[in-house]
């Protein structure tokens, strides 16, 4: 019986943290490293800085289109912690989606 | 330049005397209002609560106008927006930025003090257009601005020394502030920006002694409010409705003029039908937020047609009651409203390109859509991209307009660009992320590649009187002077004079970075000074793909002229 409960609980207890409107799977699933997944997530995070197809000129904001191919490394740092004016998205991102960034950047730049 | 020959200490001395007595002759709630007839100070955002951004300093002339040279310049140190106005109160300056408040002695250019907003380390997610602050508000000694993280300050003007802050919202919700509080009818008045983060609008009224809040108004209806049932269930609370630039004044009518931004998604099936009261202007009284009259510009708001550009307060005779407010909206018209009532007595086409509405109805004040804009209503999912001019951009953005009295002309810069969309169902994602509830495929240029102008209109007679073509669109305000000269800068920094009369440039200075604020004219000792920040806006050239400004460094600084002498 007391089993029974725990588990209840448990389970109540994940639905609230999740939310009502959350389906477990979706939001548990990766994002496919796939330039369209990246495309999407691109457009919700970055677009609005860098640019529709990665097309920005204001100087302001770092022109992706000159990025180096073989610098991941300095991608994901300045995506996850933040560079000067761009703000740290490491706390936001869902996973998968850093790396389908990576990839829809590439994808667009023809690597 | 003025040669400075006196020495260090003296100059000290004469400084702190200077600020003192400034301090000493604190200004009423009867200087605001009077702004306009004190052309030698800048005491309010707008040159007045009109906003009409107009000098009746007449110095300098569309005759002298080439001997303006440059007096002072000021590095802001800083590589954001300078889409700002500073103040000129009791011979001192003030300018608000992003990351600080400053005090600048205006004839000399020289800081006088500068102190910092504590800002957190993400708010720049938060921010969609750009990380800027518009300006301030000044009574008393004392001023008043907004933070990007939505808190409302005051700070004494003797030294930047905070008064009382108030957190008008929680950031993390999605909202920020960058416009200048409006004083008015004995309150401190603020709105809310954050319509493309899933937000509901509000305005608030503040105590200006203690910052206590009096009223609290949101610009969307839920429950039993008046245009409730405009909304798809649920849909208000997160609708938008942001309100992110200065509304204006009518102190004898006791009214205060306030734009209500788009609707949050942008998709506009996905919200309701009208949606009050997205992209509208609310009337109301200043003391209470009791809101009298309203009109919906763009009801339904399919295209982030935002109702917040500036307001701009008029007395035109022979229309109505004479006394008008004018708007150049985002959505391509320029609408001239009786401000006693609300009545459209006007509103016609300004923006070159307009394919989502035919014209508005004289009877209705409602736009007569194309097939194009009763498609997009009821498809919360479209199959294909749509073609849409003005694009969200607008056929004119937040810089404001300049109203000329005497002359009863309108000048403003405006935009002529379109965008390709394609609606999608969007669930609210929260956090520093957008909700349109669409793909923005991109922006359009017109044929003849002339992407904005500066335009002069007659808001009588419902024309335009001239037009300057761009290759890029001005994103900076507009002044007018009674002697017949237009200001205005370029976003590729060229801060430049026009002749009222046709639009003819006669002057321009290079100025270090794009030119996207709003500048003012001052007088000191019988000397007219003109001021503008210089420091380029991003959200133009982020997104609308114009090739013109790449090489365009940011980096504010404030620039002083003033005729050689």
């Amino acid at each position: 019986m007391r089993e029974h409960a725990r588990a209840l609980i448990r389970v109540a207890a994940l639905a609230v943290v999740l939310g009502p409107a959350c389906h477990v799977q979706a939001q548990d699933a990766p994002v496919p490293a796939t330039p369209e997944a990246g495309r999407k997530a691109y457009t919700s995070y970055c677009v609005r800085c860098h640019g529709i197809n990665l097309a920005v000129s204001s100087s302001a904001f770092f022109d992706l289109r000159t990025f180096p191919k073989d610098d991941k490394a300095r991608f994901v740092e300045s995506v996850t912690q933040g560079k000067r004016a761009m703000p740290a998205w490491g706390g936001v991102l869902k996973p998968g989606e850093l790396e389908a960034i990576w990839v829809y950047v590439g994808s667009v730049n023809g690597w | 330049m003025q040669a400075f020959h006196v020495g260090v200490h003296r100059w000290r001395i004469a400084m702190v005397l200077a600020i003192a007595s400034a301090v000493a002759s604190a200004q009423s709630v009867g200087d605001l209002q009077r702004d306009t007839s004190t052309p030698g100070d800048v005491l309010t955002y707008g040159l007045g609560w009109s906003q009409q951004r107009h000098t009746t300093l007449s110095a300098i002339t569309p005759g002298n106008v080439k001997g303006l040279v440059p007096v002072w310049n000021l590095s802001l140190d800083n590589s954001a927006n300078a889409s700002s106005q500073p103040l000129i109160v009791n011979g001192v300056m003030y300018v608000a930025t992003h990351s600080h408040t400053l005090a600048v002695d205006p004839v000399s250019g020289r800081q006088l003090w500068k102190v910092p907003v504590e800002l957190p380390a993400d708010i720049n997610g938060y921010l969609c257009c750009g990380i800027q602050s518009r300006g301030l508000a000044a009574l008393d000694g004392v001023l008043y601005r907004t933070t990007l993280d939505a808190n409302v300050v005051a700070l004494s003007m003797k030294d930047g020394k905070q008064v009382w802050k108030m957190k008008a919202a929680d950031y993390k919700q999605g909202y920020s502030m960058t416009h200048a509080p409006l004083i008015a009818g004995g309150v401190l008045i603020t709105g809310i920006s954050g319509g493309e983060y899933g937000t509901r609008g509000f305005l608030d009224g503040w105590d200006l002694k203690t910052g206590e809040r009096k009223w609290h108004r949101w610009t969307t209806a839920t429950g039993n409010e008046p245009g409730a049932d405009t909304w798809k269930p649920g849909m208000a609370e997160t609708g938008g409705g942001p309100t992110w630039l200065t509304g204006t004044y009518d102190p004898d009518l006791d009214l205060v003029y306030w734009g209500v931004g788009n609707g949050s998604p942008w998709n506009a099936a996905m919200r309701g039908t009208d949606t009050l009261y997205v992209g509208s202007v609310l009337a109301l009284r200043p003391s209470t937020g009791e809101v009298v009259w309203h009109f919906q510009f763009s009801p339904g708001d399919p295209y982030d047609y935002d109702g917040t550009n500036e307001l701009v307060l008029a007395d035109l005779p022979g229309t109505g009651s004479g006394k008008v407010l004018m708007q150049a909206n985002r959505n391509g018209f320029f609408y001239v409203l009786d401000r006693t009532n609300g009545k459209m007595l006007s509103a016609k086409q300004f923006a070159r390109t307009v394919n989502w509405a035919t014209g508005i109805d004289p009877a209705s004040g409602r736009p007569i859509d194309t097939p194009m804009t009763t498609n997009v209503r009821k498809t919360a999912i479209g199959t294909a991209a749509v073609e849409v001019w003005p694009s969200a951009y607008g056929g004119k953005n937040w810089m404001p307009m300049s109203y000329d009295p005497g002359r009863k002309l309108a000048f403003f810069n405006t935009i002529d660009l379109g965008m390709k969309v394609k609606y999608v169902e969007q669930k609210r994602p929260g956090g520093p992320n957008w909700w349109l509830g669409l793909e923005l495929e991109g922006f359009v240029g017109p044929p003849d590649g002339n992407r904005g102008a500066l335009v002069a209109w007659d808001p009588v007679a419902n024309k335009k009187v001239w037009e300057v073509l761009l290759k890029s669109p001005n994103w900076a305000g507009v002044l007018t002077t009674a002697s017949g000269l237009v200001f205005t800068g370029t976003q590729t920094g060229q801060f430049k004079a026009y002749d009222a009369k046709d639009g003819k440039e006669l002057w321009s200075f290079q100025t270090g970075s794009g030119i996207t604020g709003l500048p003012i004219a001052w007088e000191k000792d019988g000397r007219t000074y003109i001021t503008i920040m210089s420091g380029a806006a991003t959200v133009y050239g982020a997104l609308a793909g114009d090739p013109e400004l790449a090489n365009v460094p940011a980096g504010s600084s404030l620039w002083t002229f003033a005729l050689s002498r």
